[in-house]
Formats: structure tokens, sequence, C-alpha cells
């Protein structure tokens, strides 16, 4: 269809043409199963030492902010929140306390999945297509099935 | 307006002795009917008392209304101060209305099932006993004399057991029913003589208003507040208040399904009445021991039969027993309005015990023609229902509503009026407890409702069969009640206003 | 526009087309509906005049106003038909008339109690929530959705019947349905509303209806249930109860207790459901501050505003995990992980949501917190408990970045790879999530052009004047801000590297469900068994009789008919010497 344009447009529809495939080909999942985009937007995940790196950067960008807090005068309305860092520590101390009260309360509220006796499977709407190739992706989701 | 034309157009010996001609009437066909050697006749002479008496009944009403003081005084043979006095105020007459309007609607429908429950040959005696019952329950009703209420009390109450024992043709389970029934009903019935008796020894006088104007007086005497305990329980047992309900269930269901009718819409209204007149018109609230009855033994009582009927109804496998238990809570209802002991509350009391008897009469009526055409009584036996019959099921289901107390049925407005008086009496977590009953009701209706009009047939062999006609028009009649006074309920809470003004003895609250 | 139009209640336009949807076969032609009824209702909405009763109706005595727009719902109404549109592009891919029908129904249902102008109306419609929003929890078509569904409906039910209960007493003693501000809880009725609005808003102890049935639900149902109920609650207090102090308490319990369910929870779904228990809990504890003192137009901004950007945000977020769902066919943590590789976009409107949520300077979060903050700060200065609020409201705004910025995304898209290669969601989902993307992004930015941006938003709500002279982007407000959220996050990679955070485990985490679902299972089973064993052996005895002769004898003395016997001999007796007693002794002991 495409190659019987008329001429006039002939450049405008293969820039079309091209940029269609170039999108399509970005939208198209390889056969491994990733997703082209994904290199662009978050292959900068896959480093080796990335953990390390994440950390650093994060750790240098506290610092940065709580030493920002020294430069810039605050006008809280709350006294002892105009102290330097105090949302830092605050924030610190909080996601820290509530990561590590999962340990114990994981403990004590957690049972088996089946607890209530109605573990139940996926909802009716999920892709058509994962339900026909459920029996061969059995293996890949054991606890699915407990 | 309805009223005053039968008024001006009745004749002067009706307007003198209506109070009576409602007992009577009944009272004196029933030897007859024994007599009448044709089932169809007697059906037919039953009828013709039962219509008589509505009409008296309604007579009284009229002449109650239109009287100033609002009191028939009518002394048996003229005999003053020495007979037997009845004695009808807005409060009597709303009861005789019910318990003649019901009995004659109940006697329409009756005989397509009586046909079915009973043995030929023994119709008359049946509806001879049937009449008796309605005549003693009339006369409790309108009798102004504490002994003559207990006389009245036993002719019901004796004609109930044979009643309920003739539902052994069906189920032979009905006779240790209807013998329960005795032994409580003989219980119940001494409780209260001798309750009488206490107060008799006290007083000096069996006529109400006499010993009313005398207890004041006798303020601190046990004797009179043994004579109160007495009565409190007898009628309490008659008027199945929680715990005493117990032989109510079995009652209700193996009797035939005509009786179950019947006395479900009046049986423990009566009862009901004459505890009401007891509490409030002879005893009066002001008592100290009776505010703390009231308050520490009727509310509680009220509030434990809401909640752990509704509970045992949710359980229940058979739709008669469901509806038994169902019972049971509306009198907690009933109870727990007169517990409050304001006029509003006896009021919302008096306004559900109306309402009542217009859903579990439609509710039994229509269970009786299920029983009729479809024979048996559980919840499976309902399923599908709703497609072969239509007719009785939808009126079943708005009667069901009204259980319920969904809006826009007579149900709500007396539990809105009920709650109106709970909160004006401050007892506001009582209403959570109302609402939490209703919220069971829901649950036990709508299981019901569910099964009759979303599930598949449990028999898929039943075709489409209607109840017959003479059962679907006062089913109908019935159920569209249930709705028009759901919308307009000036009727029903006049006369339960005036019912209560009169208990109290106030002046008419309008 | 014509005038009859503009004074139809859009909300019923949306209830209308989706009745209608669920007879139409052709799925086109579905499509069509749904998509266009909410830009309908949303023009409709914008030319109509505030502060009007357009449509009056007077039923029973009882003067009915159905479509009264004022600064305060317009807000909120906005906000549900924006959510019904995304819902509805959402939901293209699927083929289910009743899903389409009853999301449109449940959406005109929420718009047109929002803009009920009077007690009853609100009723009327907060009725159909309950009933219409059912079917999308049936629709999962799974055993536990069903009997979910059911608790569900009860619970929506009891909440309606309360709010009856309590109309009634409003009517009763004022004798004006008008949708007039309660000024204490010892007004007539005003508890029992109260309670009633609670359930729905998902009180402390009142909330578990919302984590049982949200993550049930069918996919594209978790994204619709997860904007209209909790929200039309939310309206409702800040119609009804602005400026009561228990809300500012339950508020504040409120933002905290999900966030320690939200880290232990496996379910996604589930851990959203408890983050939008948290995110009401900072509208409630806003609403709570309302009229008190300074903070009065202030705290109701934050309210509306959180409310706006919360229904997009966390559709956002429902939308992203239910794509997940969608091509995975599981939500569950512990079975996720690494999806970034096959649905990178996706990955990216998960973030953005979680972003926003977290409230990121420059996401549209952000500008609706420091409002609530701000009020809740400012109400500190004079009040000292006002300051355990607000450290509370600051704690849970880590515990929000923890569960819903971090962890959703984190275990989700990223973590441990679970080897799922999947396709990326569809087009459809794509669209939406990208709109949803767009509206956080863009009401969270600077007014770069006035007007727009953040400051378009602050000119819909309920006081205009005083939300334009707030400034949300000072340095102070942005420096704070990323403190709290940069340190937390430092905190998750810190624990994460000492191997300190709690691993994704399988399991069902215990809530106040455990009450109903367990306990009072349990004694129902126990009453079942006994029921079930009277049974049987009524059974036995009748086959051991099986002679004809011995049936009456079965029929009288079955074991049913001798339980009740004796029950009866001994109990009805004992029970009325009891009772007979109990008079006794109470009318002895007070006279």
């Amino acid at each position: 269809m495409t190659d019987e344009t008329p001429t006039g447009r002939d450049t405008s529809g293969r820039f079309v043409k091209r940029a269609a495939t170039a999108v399509s080909a970005m939208s198209r999942t390889s056969d491994e199963g990733i997703h082209p985009m994904s290199k662009v937007l978050f292959g900068w995940t896959e480093r080796k030492n990335i953990g390390a790196i994440l950390f650093w950067v994060f750790a240098v960008l506290s610092v940065l902010l709580v030493l920002a807090d020294l430069a810039v005068d605050r006008h809280e309305k709350i006294g002892f929140a105009n102290s330097v860092g105090f949302y830092g520590l605050w924030g610190f101390l909080s996601f820290a306390f509530v990561v590590l009260m999962g340990w114990p309360l994981g403990r004590l509220l957690r049972r088996d999945e089946d607890y209530y006796g109605d573990a139940g499977g996926p909802p009716a709407d999920v892709d058509p297509d994962l339900v026909d190739t459920r029996p061969g992706a059995a293996s890949g989701k054991p606890e699915g099935d407990a | 307006m309805i009223l005053e034309l039968l008024l001006t157009s009745a004749p002067d010996w009706a307007i003198r002795h209506a109070a009576v001609l409602v007992v009577v009437v009944p009272l004196i066909m029933a030897p007859i009917l024994a007599l009448s050697p044709s089932g169809r006749l007697a059906w037919f002479l039953a009828l013709l008392a039962t219509a008589a008496s509505t009409y008296f009944a309604i007579l009284t009403l009229g002449i109650v209304q239109s009287t100033p003081g609002g009191i028939i005084e009518y002394w048996i043979g003229n005999w003053y101060l020495i007979g037997i006095e009845f004695r009808v105020d807005a409060l009597n007459a709303m009861i005789l209305l019910i318990v003649s309007g019901m009995a004659f609607l109940a006697t329409v429908f009756a005989w397509p099932t009586i046909l079915a429950d009973v043995e030929k040959q023994k119709i008359s005696l049946f509806l001879c006993a049937f009449l008796l019952c309605f005549a003693g329950l009339c006369g409790v009703a309108a009798t102004g004399d504490a002994f003559n209420l207990f006389v009245f009390l036993e002719i019901s109450s004796l004609s109930t057991y044979v009643l309920v024992a003739m539902g052994a043709r069906n189920d032979r389970r009905a006779l240790p029913a209807a013998f329960d029934y005795l032994i409580v009903g003989t219980l119940a019935a001494s409780f209260y003589i001798i309750g009488v008796g206490f107060l008799y020894a006290a007083t000096g006088t069996l006529n109400m208003a006499e010993m009313a104007a005398q207890l004041p007086a006798l303020a601190g005497n046990r004797s009179v507040q043994v004579g109160f305990a007495f009565i409190v329980v007898g009628l309490g047992l008659k008027a199945a208040m929680w715990p005493l309900h117990q032989w109510l269930p079995n009652a209700y269901s193996y009797s035939p399904s005509f009786v179950t009718m019947f006395l479900a819409a009046t049986a423990t209204k009566v009862a009901l009445y004459a505890l009401i007149r007891w509490l409030f018109t002879i005893f009066n609230p002001d008592y100290s021991f009776e505010q703390a009855i009231f308050t520490w033994v009727l509310a509680p009582l009220g509030i434990a039969a809401m909640v752990i009927c509704s509970f045992q109804a949710v359980f229940q496998t058979d739709v008669r027993r469901m509806l038994a238990y169902s019972s049971v809570a509306q009198v907690g209802y009933m109870i727990l309005g007169i517990s409050i002991a304001t006029a509003a509350g006896v009021s919302a009391g008096l306004l559900h015990l109306f309402n009542h008897s217009l859903m579990k009469g439609a509710l039994f009526m229509a269970l009786a023609g299920v029983c009729l055409t479809y024979k048996g009584t559980t919840v499976r036996d309902f399923a599908g229902l709703g497609r072969s019959a239509p007719f009785t099921m939808s009126a079943f289901a708005i009667a069901g509503l009204s259980l319920i107390g969904v809006p826009l049925t007579a149900g709500f407005m007396s539990k809105l009026q009920l709650g109106y008086a709970l909160f004006d009496h401050g007892w506001w977590w009582a209403v959570l407890f109302v609402v939490f009953s209703s919220f069971l009701a829901v649950f036990y209706v709508g299981r019901l409702l569910q099964a009759i009009f979303f599930e598949a047939p449990a028999n898929p062999g039943r075709h489409r069969k209607e109840a017959p006609l003479i059962v679907l028009v006062p089913l109908w009649i019935l159920a569209l009640a249930n709705i028009y006074f759901g919308i307009d309920a000036s009727f029903p809470v006049g006369l339960a206003n005036d019912g209560a003004a009169a208990a109290l003895g106030l002046e008419a609250l309008q | 526009m014509p005038a009859f139009l503009t004074d139809l209640n859009p909300g019923w336009l949306l209830i209308l087309a989706g009745l209608a949807a669920i007879f139409i076969k052709i799925r086109s032609v579905r499509q069509v509906i749904t998509i266009i009824t909410p830009v309908v209702a949303i023009l409709l909405l914008a030319t109509t005049q505030h502060g009007v009763d357009h449509l009056t109706y007077n039923a029973l005595g009882i003067e009915l106003s159905f479509y009264r727009v004022d600064s305060l719902n317009f807000i909120f109404g906005l906000a549900f038909l924006i959510a019904s549109l995304l819902n509805a592009i959402y939901a293209l891919h699927t083929d289910n008339r009743l899903q389409d029908g009853m999301a449109l129904a449940y959406a005109g249902a929420a718009v047109s109690a929002t803009f009920a102008g009077d007690l009853m109306t609100l009723f009327i419609f907060w009725e159909i929530t309950a009933i219409s929003s059912v079917f999308l929890i049936l629709q999962a078509g799974t055993r536990a959705a069903y009997f979910a569904s059911m608790r569900y409906l009860a619970v929506q039910i009891l909440s309606g019947v309360l709010l009856l209960d309590g109309i009634a007493y409003v009517w009763h003693y004022n004798g004006s349905l008008s949708l007039e501000a309660f000024t204490s809880l010892d007004q007539p009725g005003a508890l029992i509303i109260f309670i009633a609005f609670g359930i729905k808003a998902a009180f402390p102890f009142l909330h578990n209806w919302l984590q049982d049935s949200y993550p049930k639900s069918s996919v594209v149902g978790a994204v619709i249930l997860s904007a209209f109920t909790t929200k039309l609650a939310v309206y409702a207090f800040a119609r009804f109860f602005p400026g009561f102090n228990e809300l500012i308490w339950i508020g504040a319990v409120m933002t905290i207790f999900p966030v320690f369910f939200a880290v232990i929870e496996n379910d996604l779904r589930r851990v959203l459901a408890y983050s939008l228990n948290n995110q009401v809990g900072f509208m409630i504890c806003a609403i709570g501050v309302g009229v008190a003192g300074v903070g009065n137009p202030l705290a109701l901004n934050g309210a509306a505003a959180h409310a706006f950007v919360h229904i997009i945000y966390k559709a956002l977020l429902f939308m992203s995990i239910g794509a997940v769902l969608y091509r995975t066919g599981t939500a569950k943590a512990s079975e996720l992980g690494g999806l970034y590789r096959s649905m990178p976009w996706t990955a990216v409107f998960c973030i953005i949501g979680g972003l926003s949520i977290s409230a990121f300077p420059f996401f549209s979060g952000f500008i609706a917190k420091s409002l609530t903050m701000s009020a809740v700060a400012a109400e500190g200065a004079a009040n000292p408990a006002m300051i355990v609020v607000w450290l509370m409201l600051l704690f849970a705004s880590a515990g929000v970045l923890e569960h819903s910025g971090i962890k959703i995304p984190y275990f989700a898209f990223f973590g441990h790879d679970s080897g799922k290669r999947v396709k990326e969601a569809p087009f459809n989902m794509l669209l939406a999530m990208g709109m949803a993307a767009f509206l956080c992004i863009a009401v969270g930015l600077p007014a770069l052009v006035p007007g727009l941006g953040y400051q378009w938003l602050y000119g819909l709500l309920p006081y205009p004047i005083e939300a334009a002279a707030y400034q949300p982007f000072t340095l102070d407000h942005i420096l704070t801000q990323m403190q709290l959220l940069i340190l937390a996050v430092f905190a998750f990679i810190l624990l994460k590297r000492l191997m300190l955070y709690p691993a994704e485990k399988p399991g069902v985490i215990l809530d106040t469900d455990w009450l109903y679902r367990k306990v009072g299972y349990g004694a129902f089973r126990w009453v079942d068994t006994v029921w079930s064993k009277i049974g049987p052996a009524t059974a036995a005895i009748a086959t051991r009789l099986a002679s004809r002769a011995y049936d009456n004898m079965v029929a009288t003395f079955s074991p049913r008919g001798m339980l009740s016997r004796n029950v009866f001999s001994g109990g009805m007796t004992l029970w009325t010497a009891v009772i007979l007693g109990l008079v006794l002794l109470v009318s002895y002991l007070t006279s």
C-alpha cells in the first residue's frame, strides 16, 4: 500500500513509515521477553555495583541537604522544627522504625495463605493468553497453586 | 369519615351494646357452629360472626373517638360496681379492631387450608374452637375486670391448645407442641390469677378502674408488689416475652397454617395489651419499683429478644420457625417501646404491634398458600417459587421487606417511631440495638427472598401454580396495607397515640 | 448550552448511560458510551452555575434538591468524573457489559451524591454506590471475591442503614434536611451519621472492608473502586463535620496504623489499599483542623486538594499494579520482581505515581500535602497537642514513602528478578496510566504560566482566595520535604545493604477482619457442626425404625422433638422462676 503513495508525499510517507517502524521496534518485546525501552529507561540499574553507587549518591545527597539547612533560614511555626536536619532525622528514624517493626509484626500477624480457607486465584479478567499458558507456566509460580 | 357514616347509619341498639357485641356474637355463634352439620355452613357462619365482630369493633372505635372522655363503660346487666364491667377506651378499641379485623381476614382465607389440614367431620368443631378463641381474645381486650380477664384468657388459651393440636394430622409433633403450650399457658394463667389474688387481698376489688384508684394509697405494700410481679411474669409468658417464649416456635410451626396465621397476628398482641393495661392504667410508671422493672428487667429483656431471637431466626431452616423466632424478636421491640414508659414509647410499641400483625399476618398467609399448593416449609422448598407463584411471593416479599423495616413500608414507620421515642428518652444506645436487629432481619429475610426469586426450583417438575384466589385477596389486602401505612401512617399513628394516651391516662396526644 | 441540560446532575447522566451500557451487546458502541459520557458530564459540570438548587422535587413533604454545585463539592465531583474517564480508558481491552455499566453507574452515583442538595438525596445515592460497586468485586469471579463482596455489601448496607437512621433524627428534630454542618456530636442524629460516614471512610477498626474487598476485585474493578467510596465519605465529612476535634485524632491514627500493615503485606494491591487508608487519614485530619482557627481555609483546602490529587495518583498506582496482575496473573510481591525488563512503561508510570503519593516536590502530592501540614503546624503553634498530631503526620509521610513510593515499584519492577517475561501492558492501559501520570506532574508543577500548574488546582479549591495566597514552592518547603524523603530513602538503602529489610514472604496478614472471618466464622462453623450432627442422628434413627408402624413414633419423639421437650420442661419453668425472682428482687430493692 505505502509503495503506491503519490510521489509528492513520498518522502513524508516514508518518514512516517520509518518512524512507525522505529516505534514498533521500540515497543515490541524481544523473544527473551525483554522490552527494548527497558534498556533505555532502566539500563543503568543493571550495573554491577549499582547498590554501592546508590548508597553513596544518597549518602552525599543527604549530607548536602542537611548542610543546606544551615544556609537556609527557616521560619517554622513549631519551634523545634527549626533545628538543623530535624526533618531529615525524623524521616530517617520514622522510616527505619517502620521497616524494623516489620520483623516482629510479620511474625505476629503473618499466617498461611489459605488461613481463611479461600486463598483464591487471579481474578477472571487477567490476560487471556496467560490463562491459556497456565499449565505450562505452572512451574514458574509454585506459590500460586499452593 | 367512614366511621361517621357507620355511626350515623348504625341502629341504636348496636351503638348501645357495640362493645359487648364484639365479644358476645362469636361467643354465641360458637356452640351453634358446633352443631352445624356441614363444614361449609360452619365456615360461612364463622365468616358472618367475625364480620359482625369487626363491624362492632369499628363501631366501638367510632364511639370511643366521638365520646368526650374517650371511654365506654358498660356494666353487664347494669349491675353497677357489683358485676362485670366492660370498659373500652382508645387502647382497647385499637386492639379490638386489630383482633377482629385479622380474624375476619383469617376466616376468609381459611377455607382451602382447613380443607387441606382438618378432617372433614371435624371442620365444624375446629371452627367452633376458633370462634371461642377469638371471642376469648376479644373479651380480654374489652373487659374492665381483672378476674374476667382471666376467664377470657382461659377461654382463648384452652381453645388455642385444641387448635394447635389439630396440626397433628400433618405433623405429629403438633401434639407435644400443644401439650407444652398447655403447660406454659396454665402456668401463665395461674401466675396471673395468683397476682390478681394478691391484689384482691390488698384492695378488695377486682374492677380495674377501682383497683387503680386504690393502689396509690397502698404504696410500699409488699403484697401489691408480689402481685405485680406475678402478673407481669404471667402475662409476659403469654406475650412470649424473651426468655419466656420457648413455647411459641413449636406452637407456630406445627399447628395448622390458618391457626398459625391467626395466632401470630393476634394472640401475643392481646397478651401485650393486657400487660400495657396493667403496667400503665392499673399500676403506674410513677411507682419506683415499676420504674425499676422497666429499666432493669423489661428493657434488657426486650433488647435480648430483638438480638438473640433475630440470630436464632437467621439459623432456622424451616420458614415457619424462622418467622416464629422473628415474632419473638418483634415482641422484643414492643416490650422495649413499653419499657420507655413515656407516651411516645408506648405509642411506638402499639404502632409496632399494629404493623406487626399486618406483616406477620401477610407472611403467614402467604406461607399457608405455599403449604397448600406446594407442601413443605423449609427454605429449600421455597427455592424458585418466585417464578412459579409470582403473586403469592411478591406479597410475601412486600411483607418481608416491611419486617426488615425498609423505608416506605409500615415496618419502617414503627421502627422510626420507636427510635424517636428511645432518642427522646436518652436511650440512644438502644437505637443501635434496634438498628442491629433490623440488620439481622436483612439476613434472614434476605436469605429467604434470595431463595424465592434467584434460586432454581428445588423440584423442577413444579410449574406455575398460585395460591387460590380466596387466599390471594386477603393476602394482598394485607400486603398493600403494609405499603399504604408505610407511606401514610396517620391512621395507625393516630390510633397508637390515642391508645398510649388512654393507657397512661393522659389527654389525647393529637 | 440549553438550560435543562445544565440543570441536569451529571451523575444521573452517568447512571443512565451505565444502565444502558449493561444492555448494549455491541462492544464498540459500549466503549464509545463509556468514554463519551464522562467527557460530556465534565462539560456539563463546567458550565453549571454554582450555589443554586438546580433540580428540586417535593416528595412526602420533604424538599429534595438533586443538584447543587458549590465550591466545596465542585472539586470532588470533577475528580470523580476525571477518574471515571480514566477508568473507562483503562477498561477498554475488556468486553464485560456488567462491569462497564456498573463502573459508570457507580461513578455516577458518587457524583450524584456529591452534588446532592439535601440529606435524603445523599442517602439514596450513597446506597446506589454501595450496590453498584459490589458487582465490580464480583467480576473477579473467584470464590474469595464472592465472600469478600458479601462482607463488603453487609458493611456498606450497615453504613447506609445508620445514615438513614441519623437522617430520620435530623428530620424529626430539625424538620429540615439541608446540608448544614453539625456543630457538635450531641446534636440529634449527629453521632449516628458520623459513624455511618466513618464506616465508608474506613476509620480505624471500621476499615477492614476496604483491605478485604479491593484487593480481591477484578483488575479493572480495583482501579474503579479506589476512586469513589472513601472520597465520597471524605466529602461528606468536609460537608457535615468540619472542625470536629475527634476527626483530627482519628485522622492522625488513620495515617499511622496502615503503614505498619503495609510493610509486612505481600499482596501489592492490599498494600495499596492500606496506603489508601493512610491517605484518607490525612484528609480526615485536615477536615478536623478545618474551622478551628488560623488553619481554617488552609486545612479544608488541603483536604479537598488532597482528595483530588489522591484520586488520580491512587488510580495510577492501582492501574500499574493492575497491569502487572493482568500480564502475570499475580500481584504478590514474593512472586514478582524485575518486571521493568518487560514492562518499562508501566514501571515509569508506577514510579511517577509513587513519587506523587510520597509528595516529592514537583509532583502532585506535594502541593496538596503542604496545605495540610502547614495548617496543622499553624495550629501547633498555639496548641501543644497539635504538635503531636503534626509529628504523627510527618511520621506517616515517611511511611507513605516506604510502602507506596518504594515498596510498590521496587518489589514489582526491580528487586529480585522473578524471571517473569511478559508483554508490556495493553495500549489502552498505558494510555490511561499516561494520562494519569500527566495529571500528576502537570498539577504538581510550579505555575510557570500563571493559572496553570498547581495554581489551576488551587483555583478550584473551596477557598480559592486563601489558596491563591498560599505558596507551596518556598525554599523552606522544598528543602524540608527533600530532607525528609531523601534521608528516608537513604534509610531504605542502608537497611537493604545491612540485610535488615524484611523479605517479602507469602502469607496473609491478620487485621480486624480476623474477628469476623475467623472467630465469627468459627462460631458459625461450630453451630453448623452441631446442627449437622443432629440432622444425621435424626436420619439414622429414622432408617433404623424403618417399619411404618414406628413412623408416627419418630415424628413425635424424634431427637429434635425430644430436644425441644427437654429444653422445655426444665428450661421453660426455670426461666419463668428466674424472671419472677428477678422482678420480685428488683421491686423489693427499689421500693
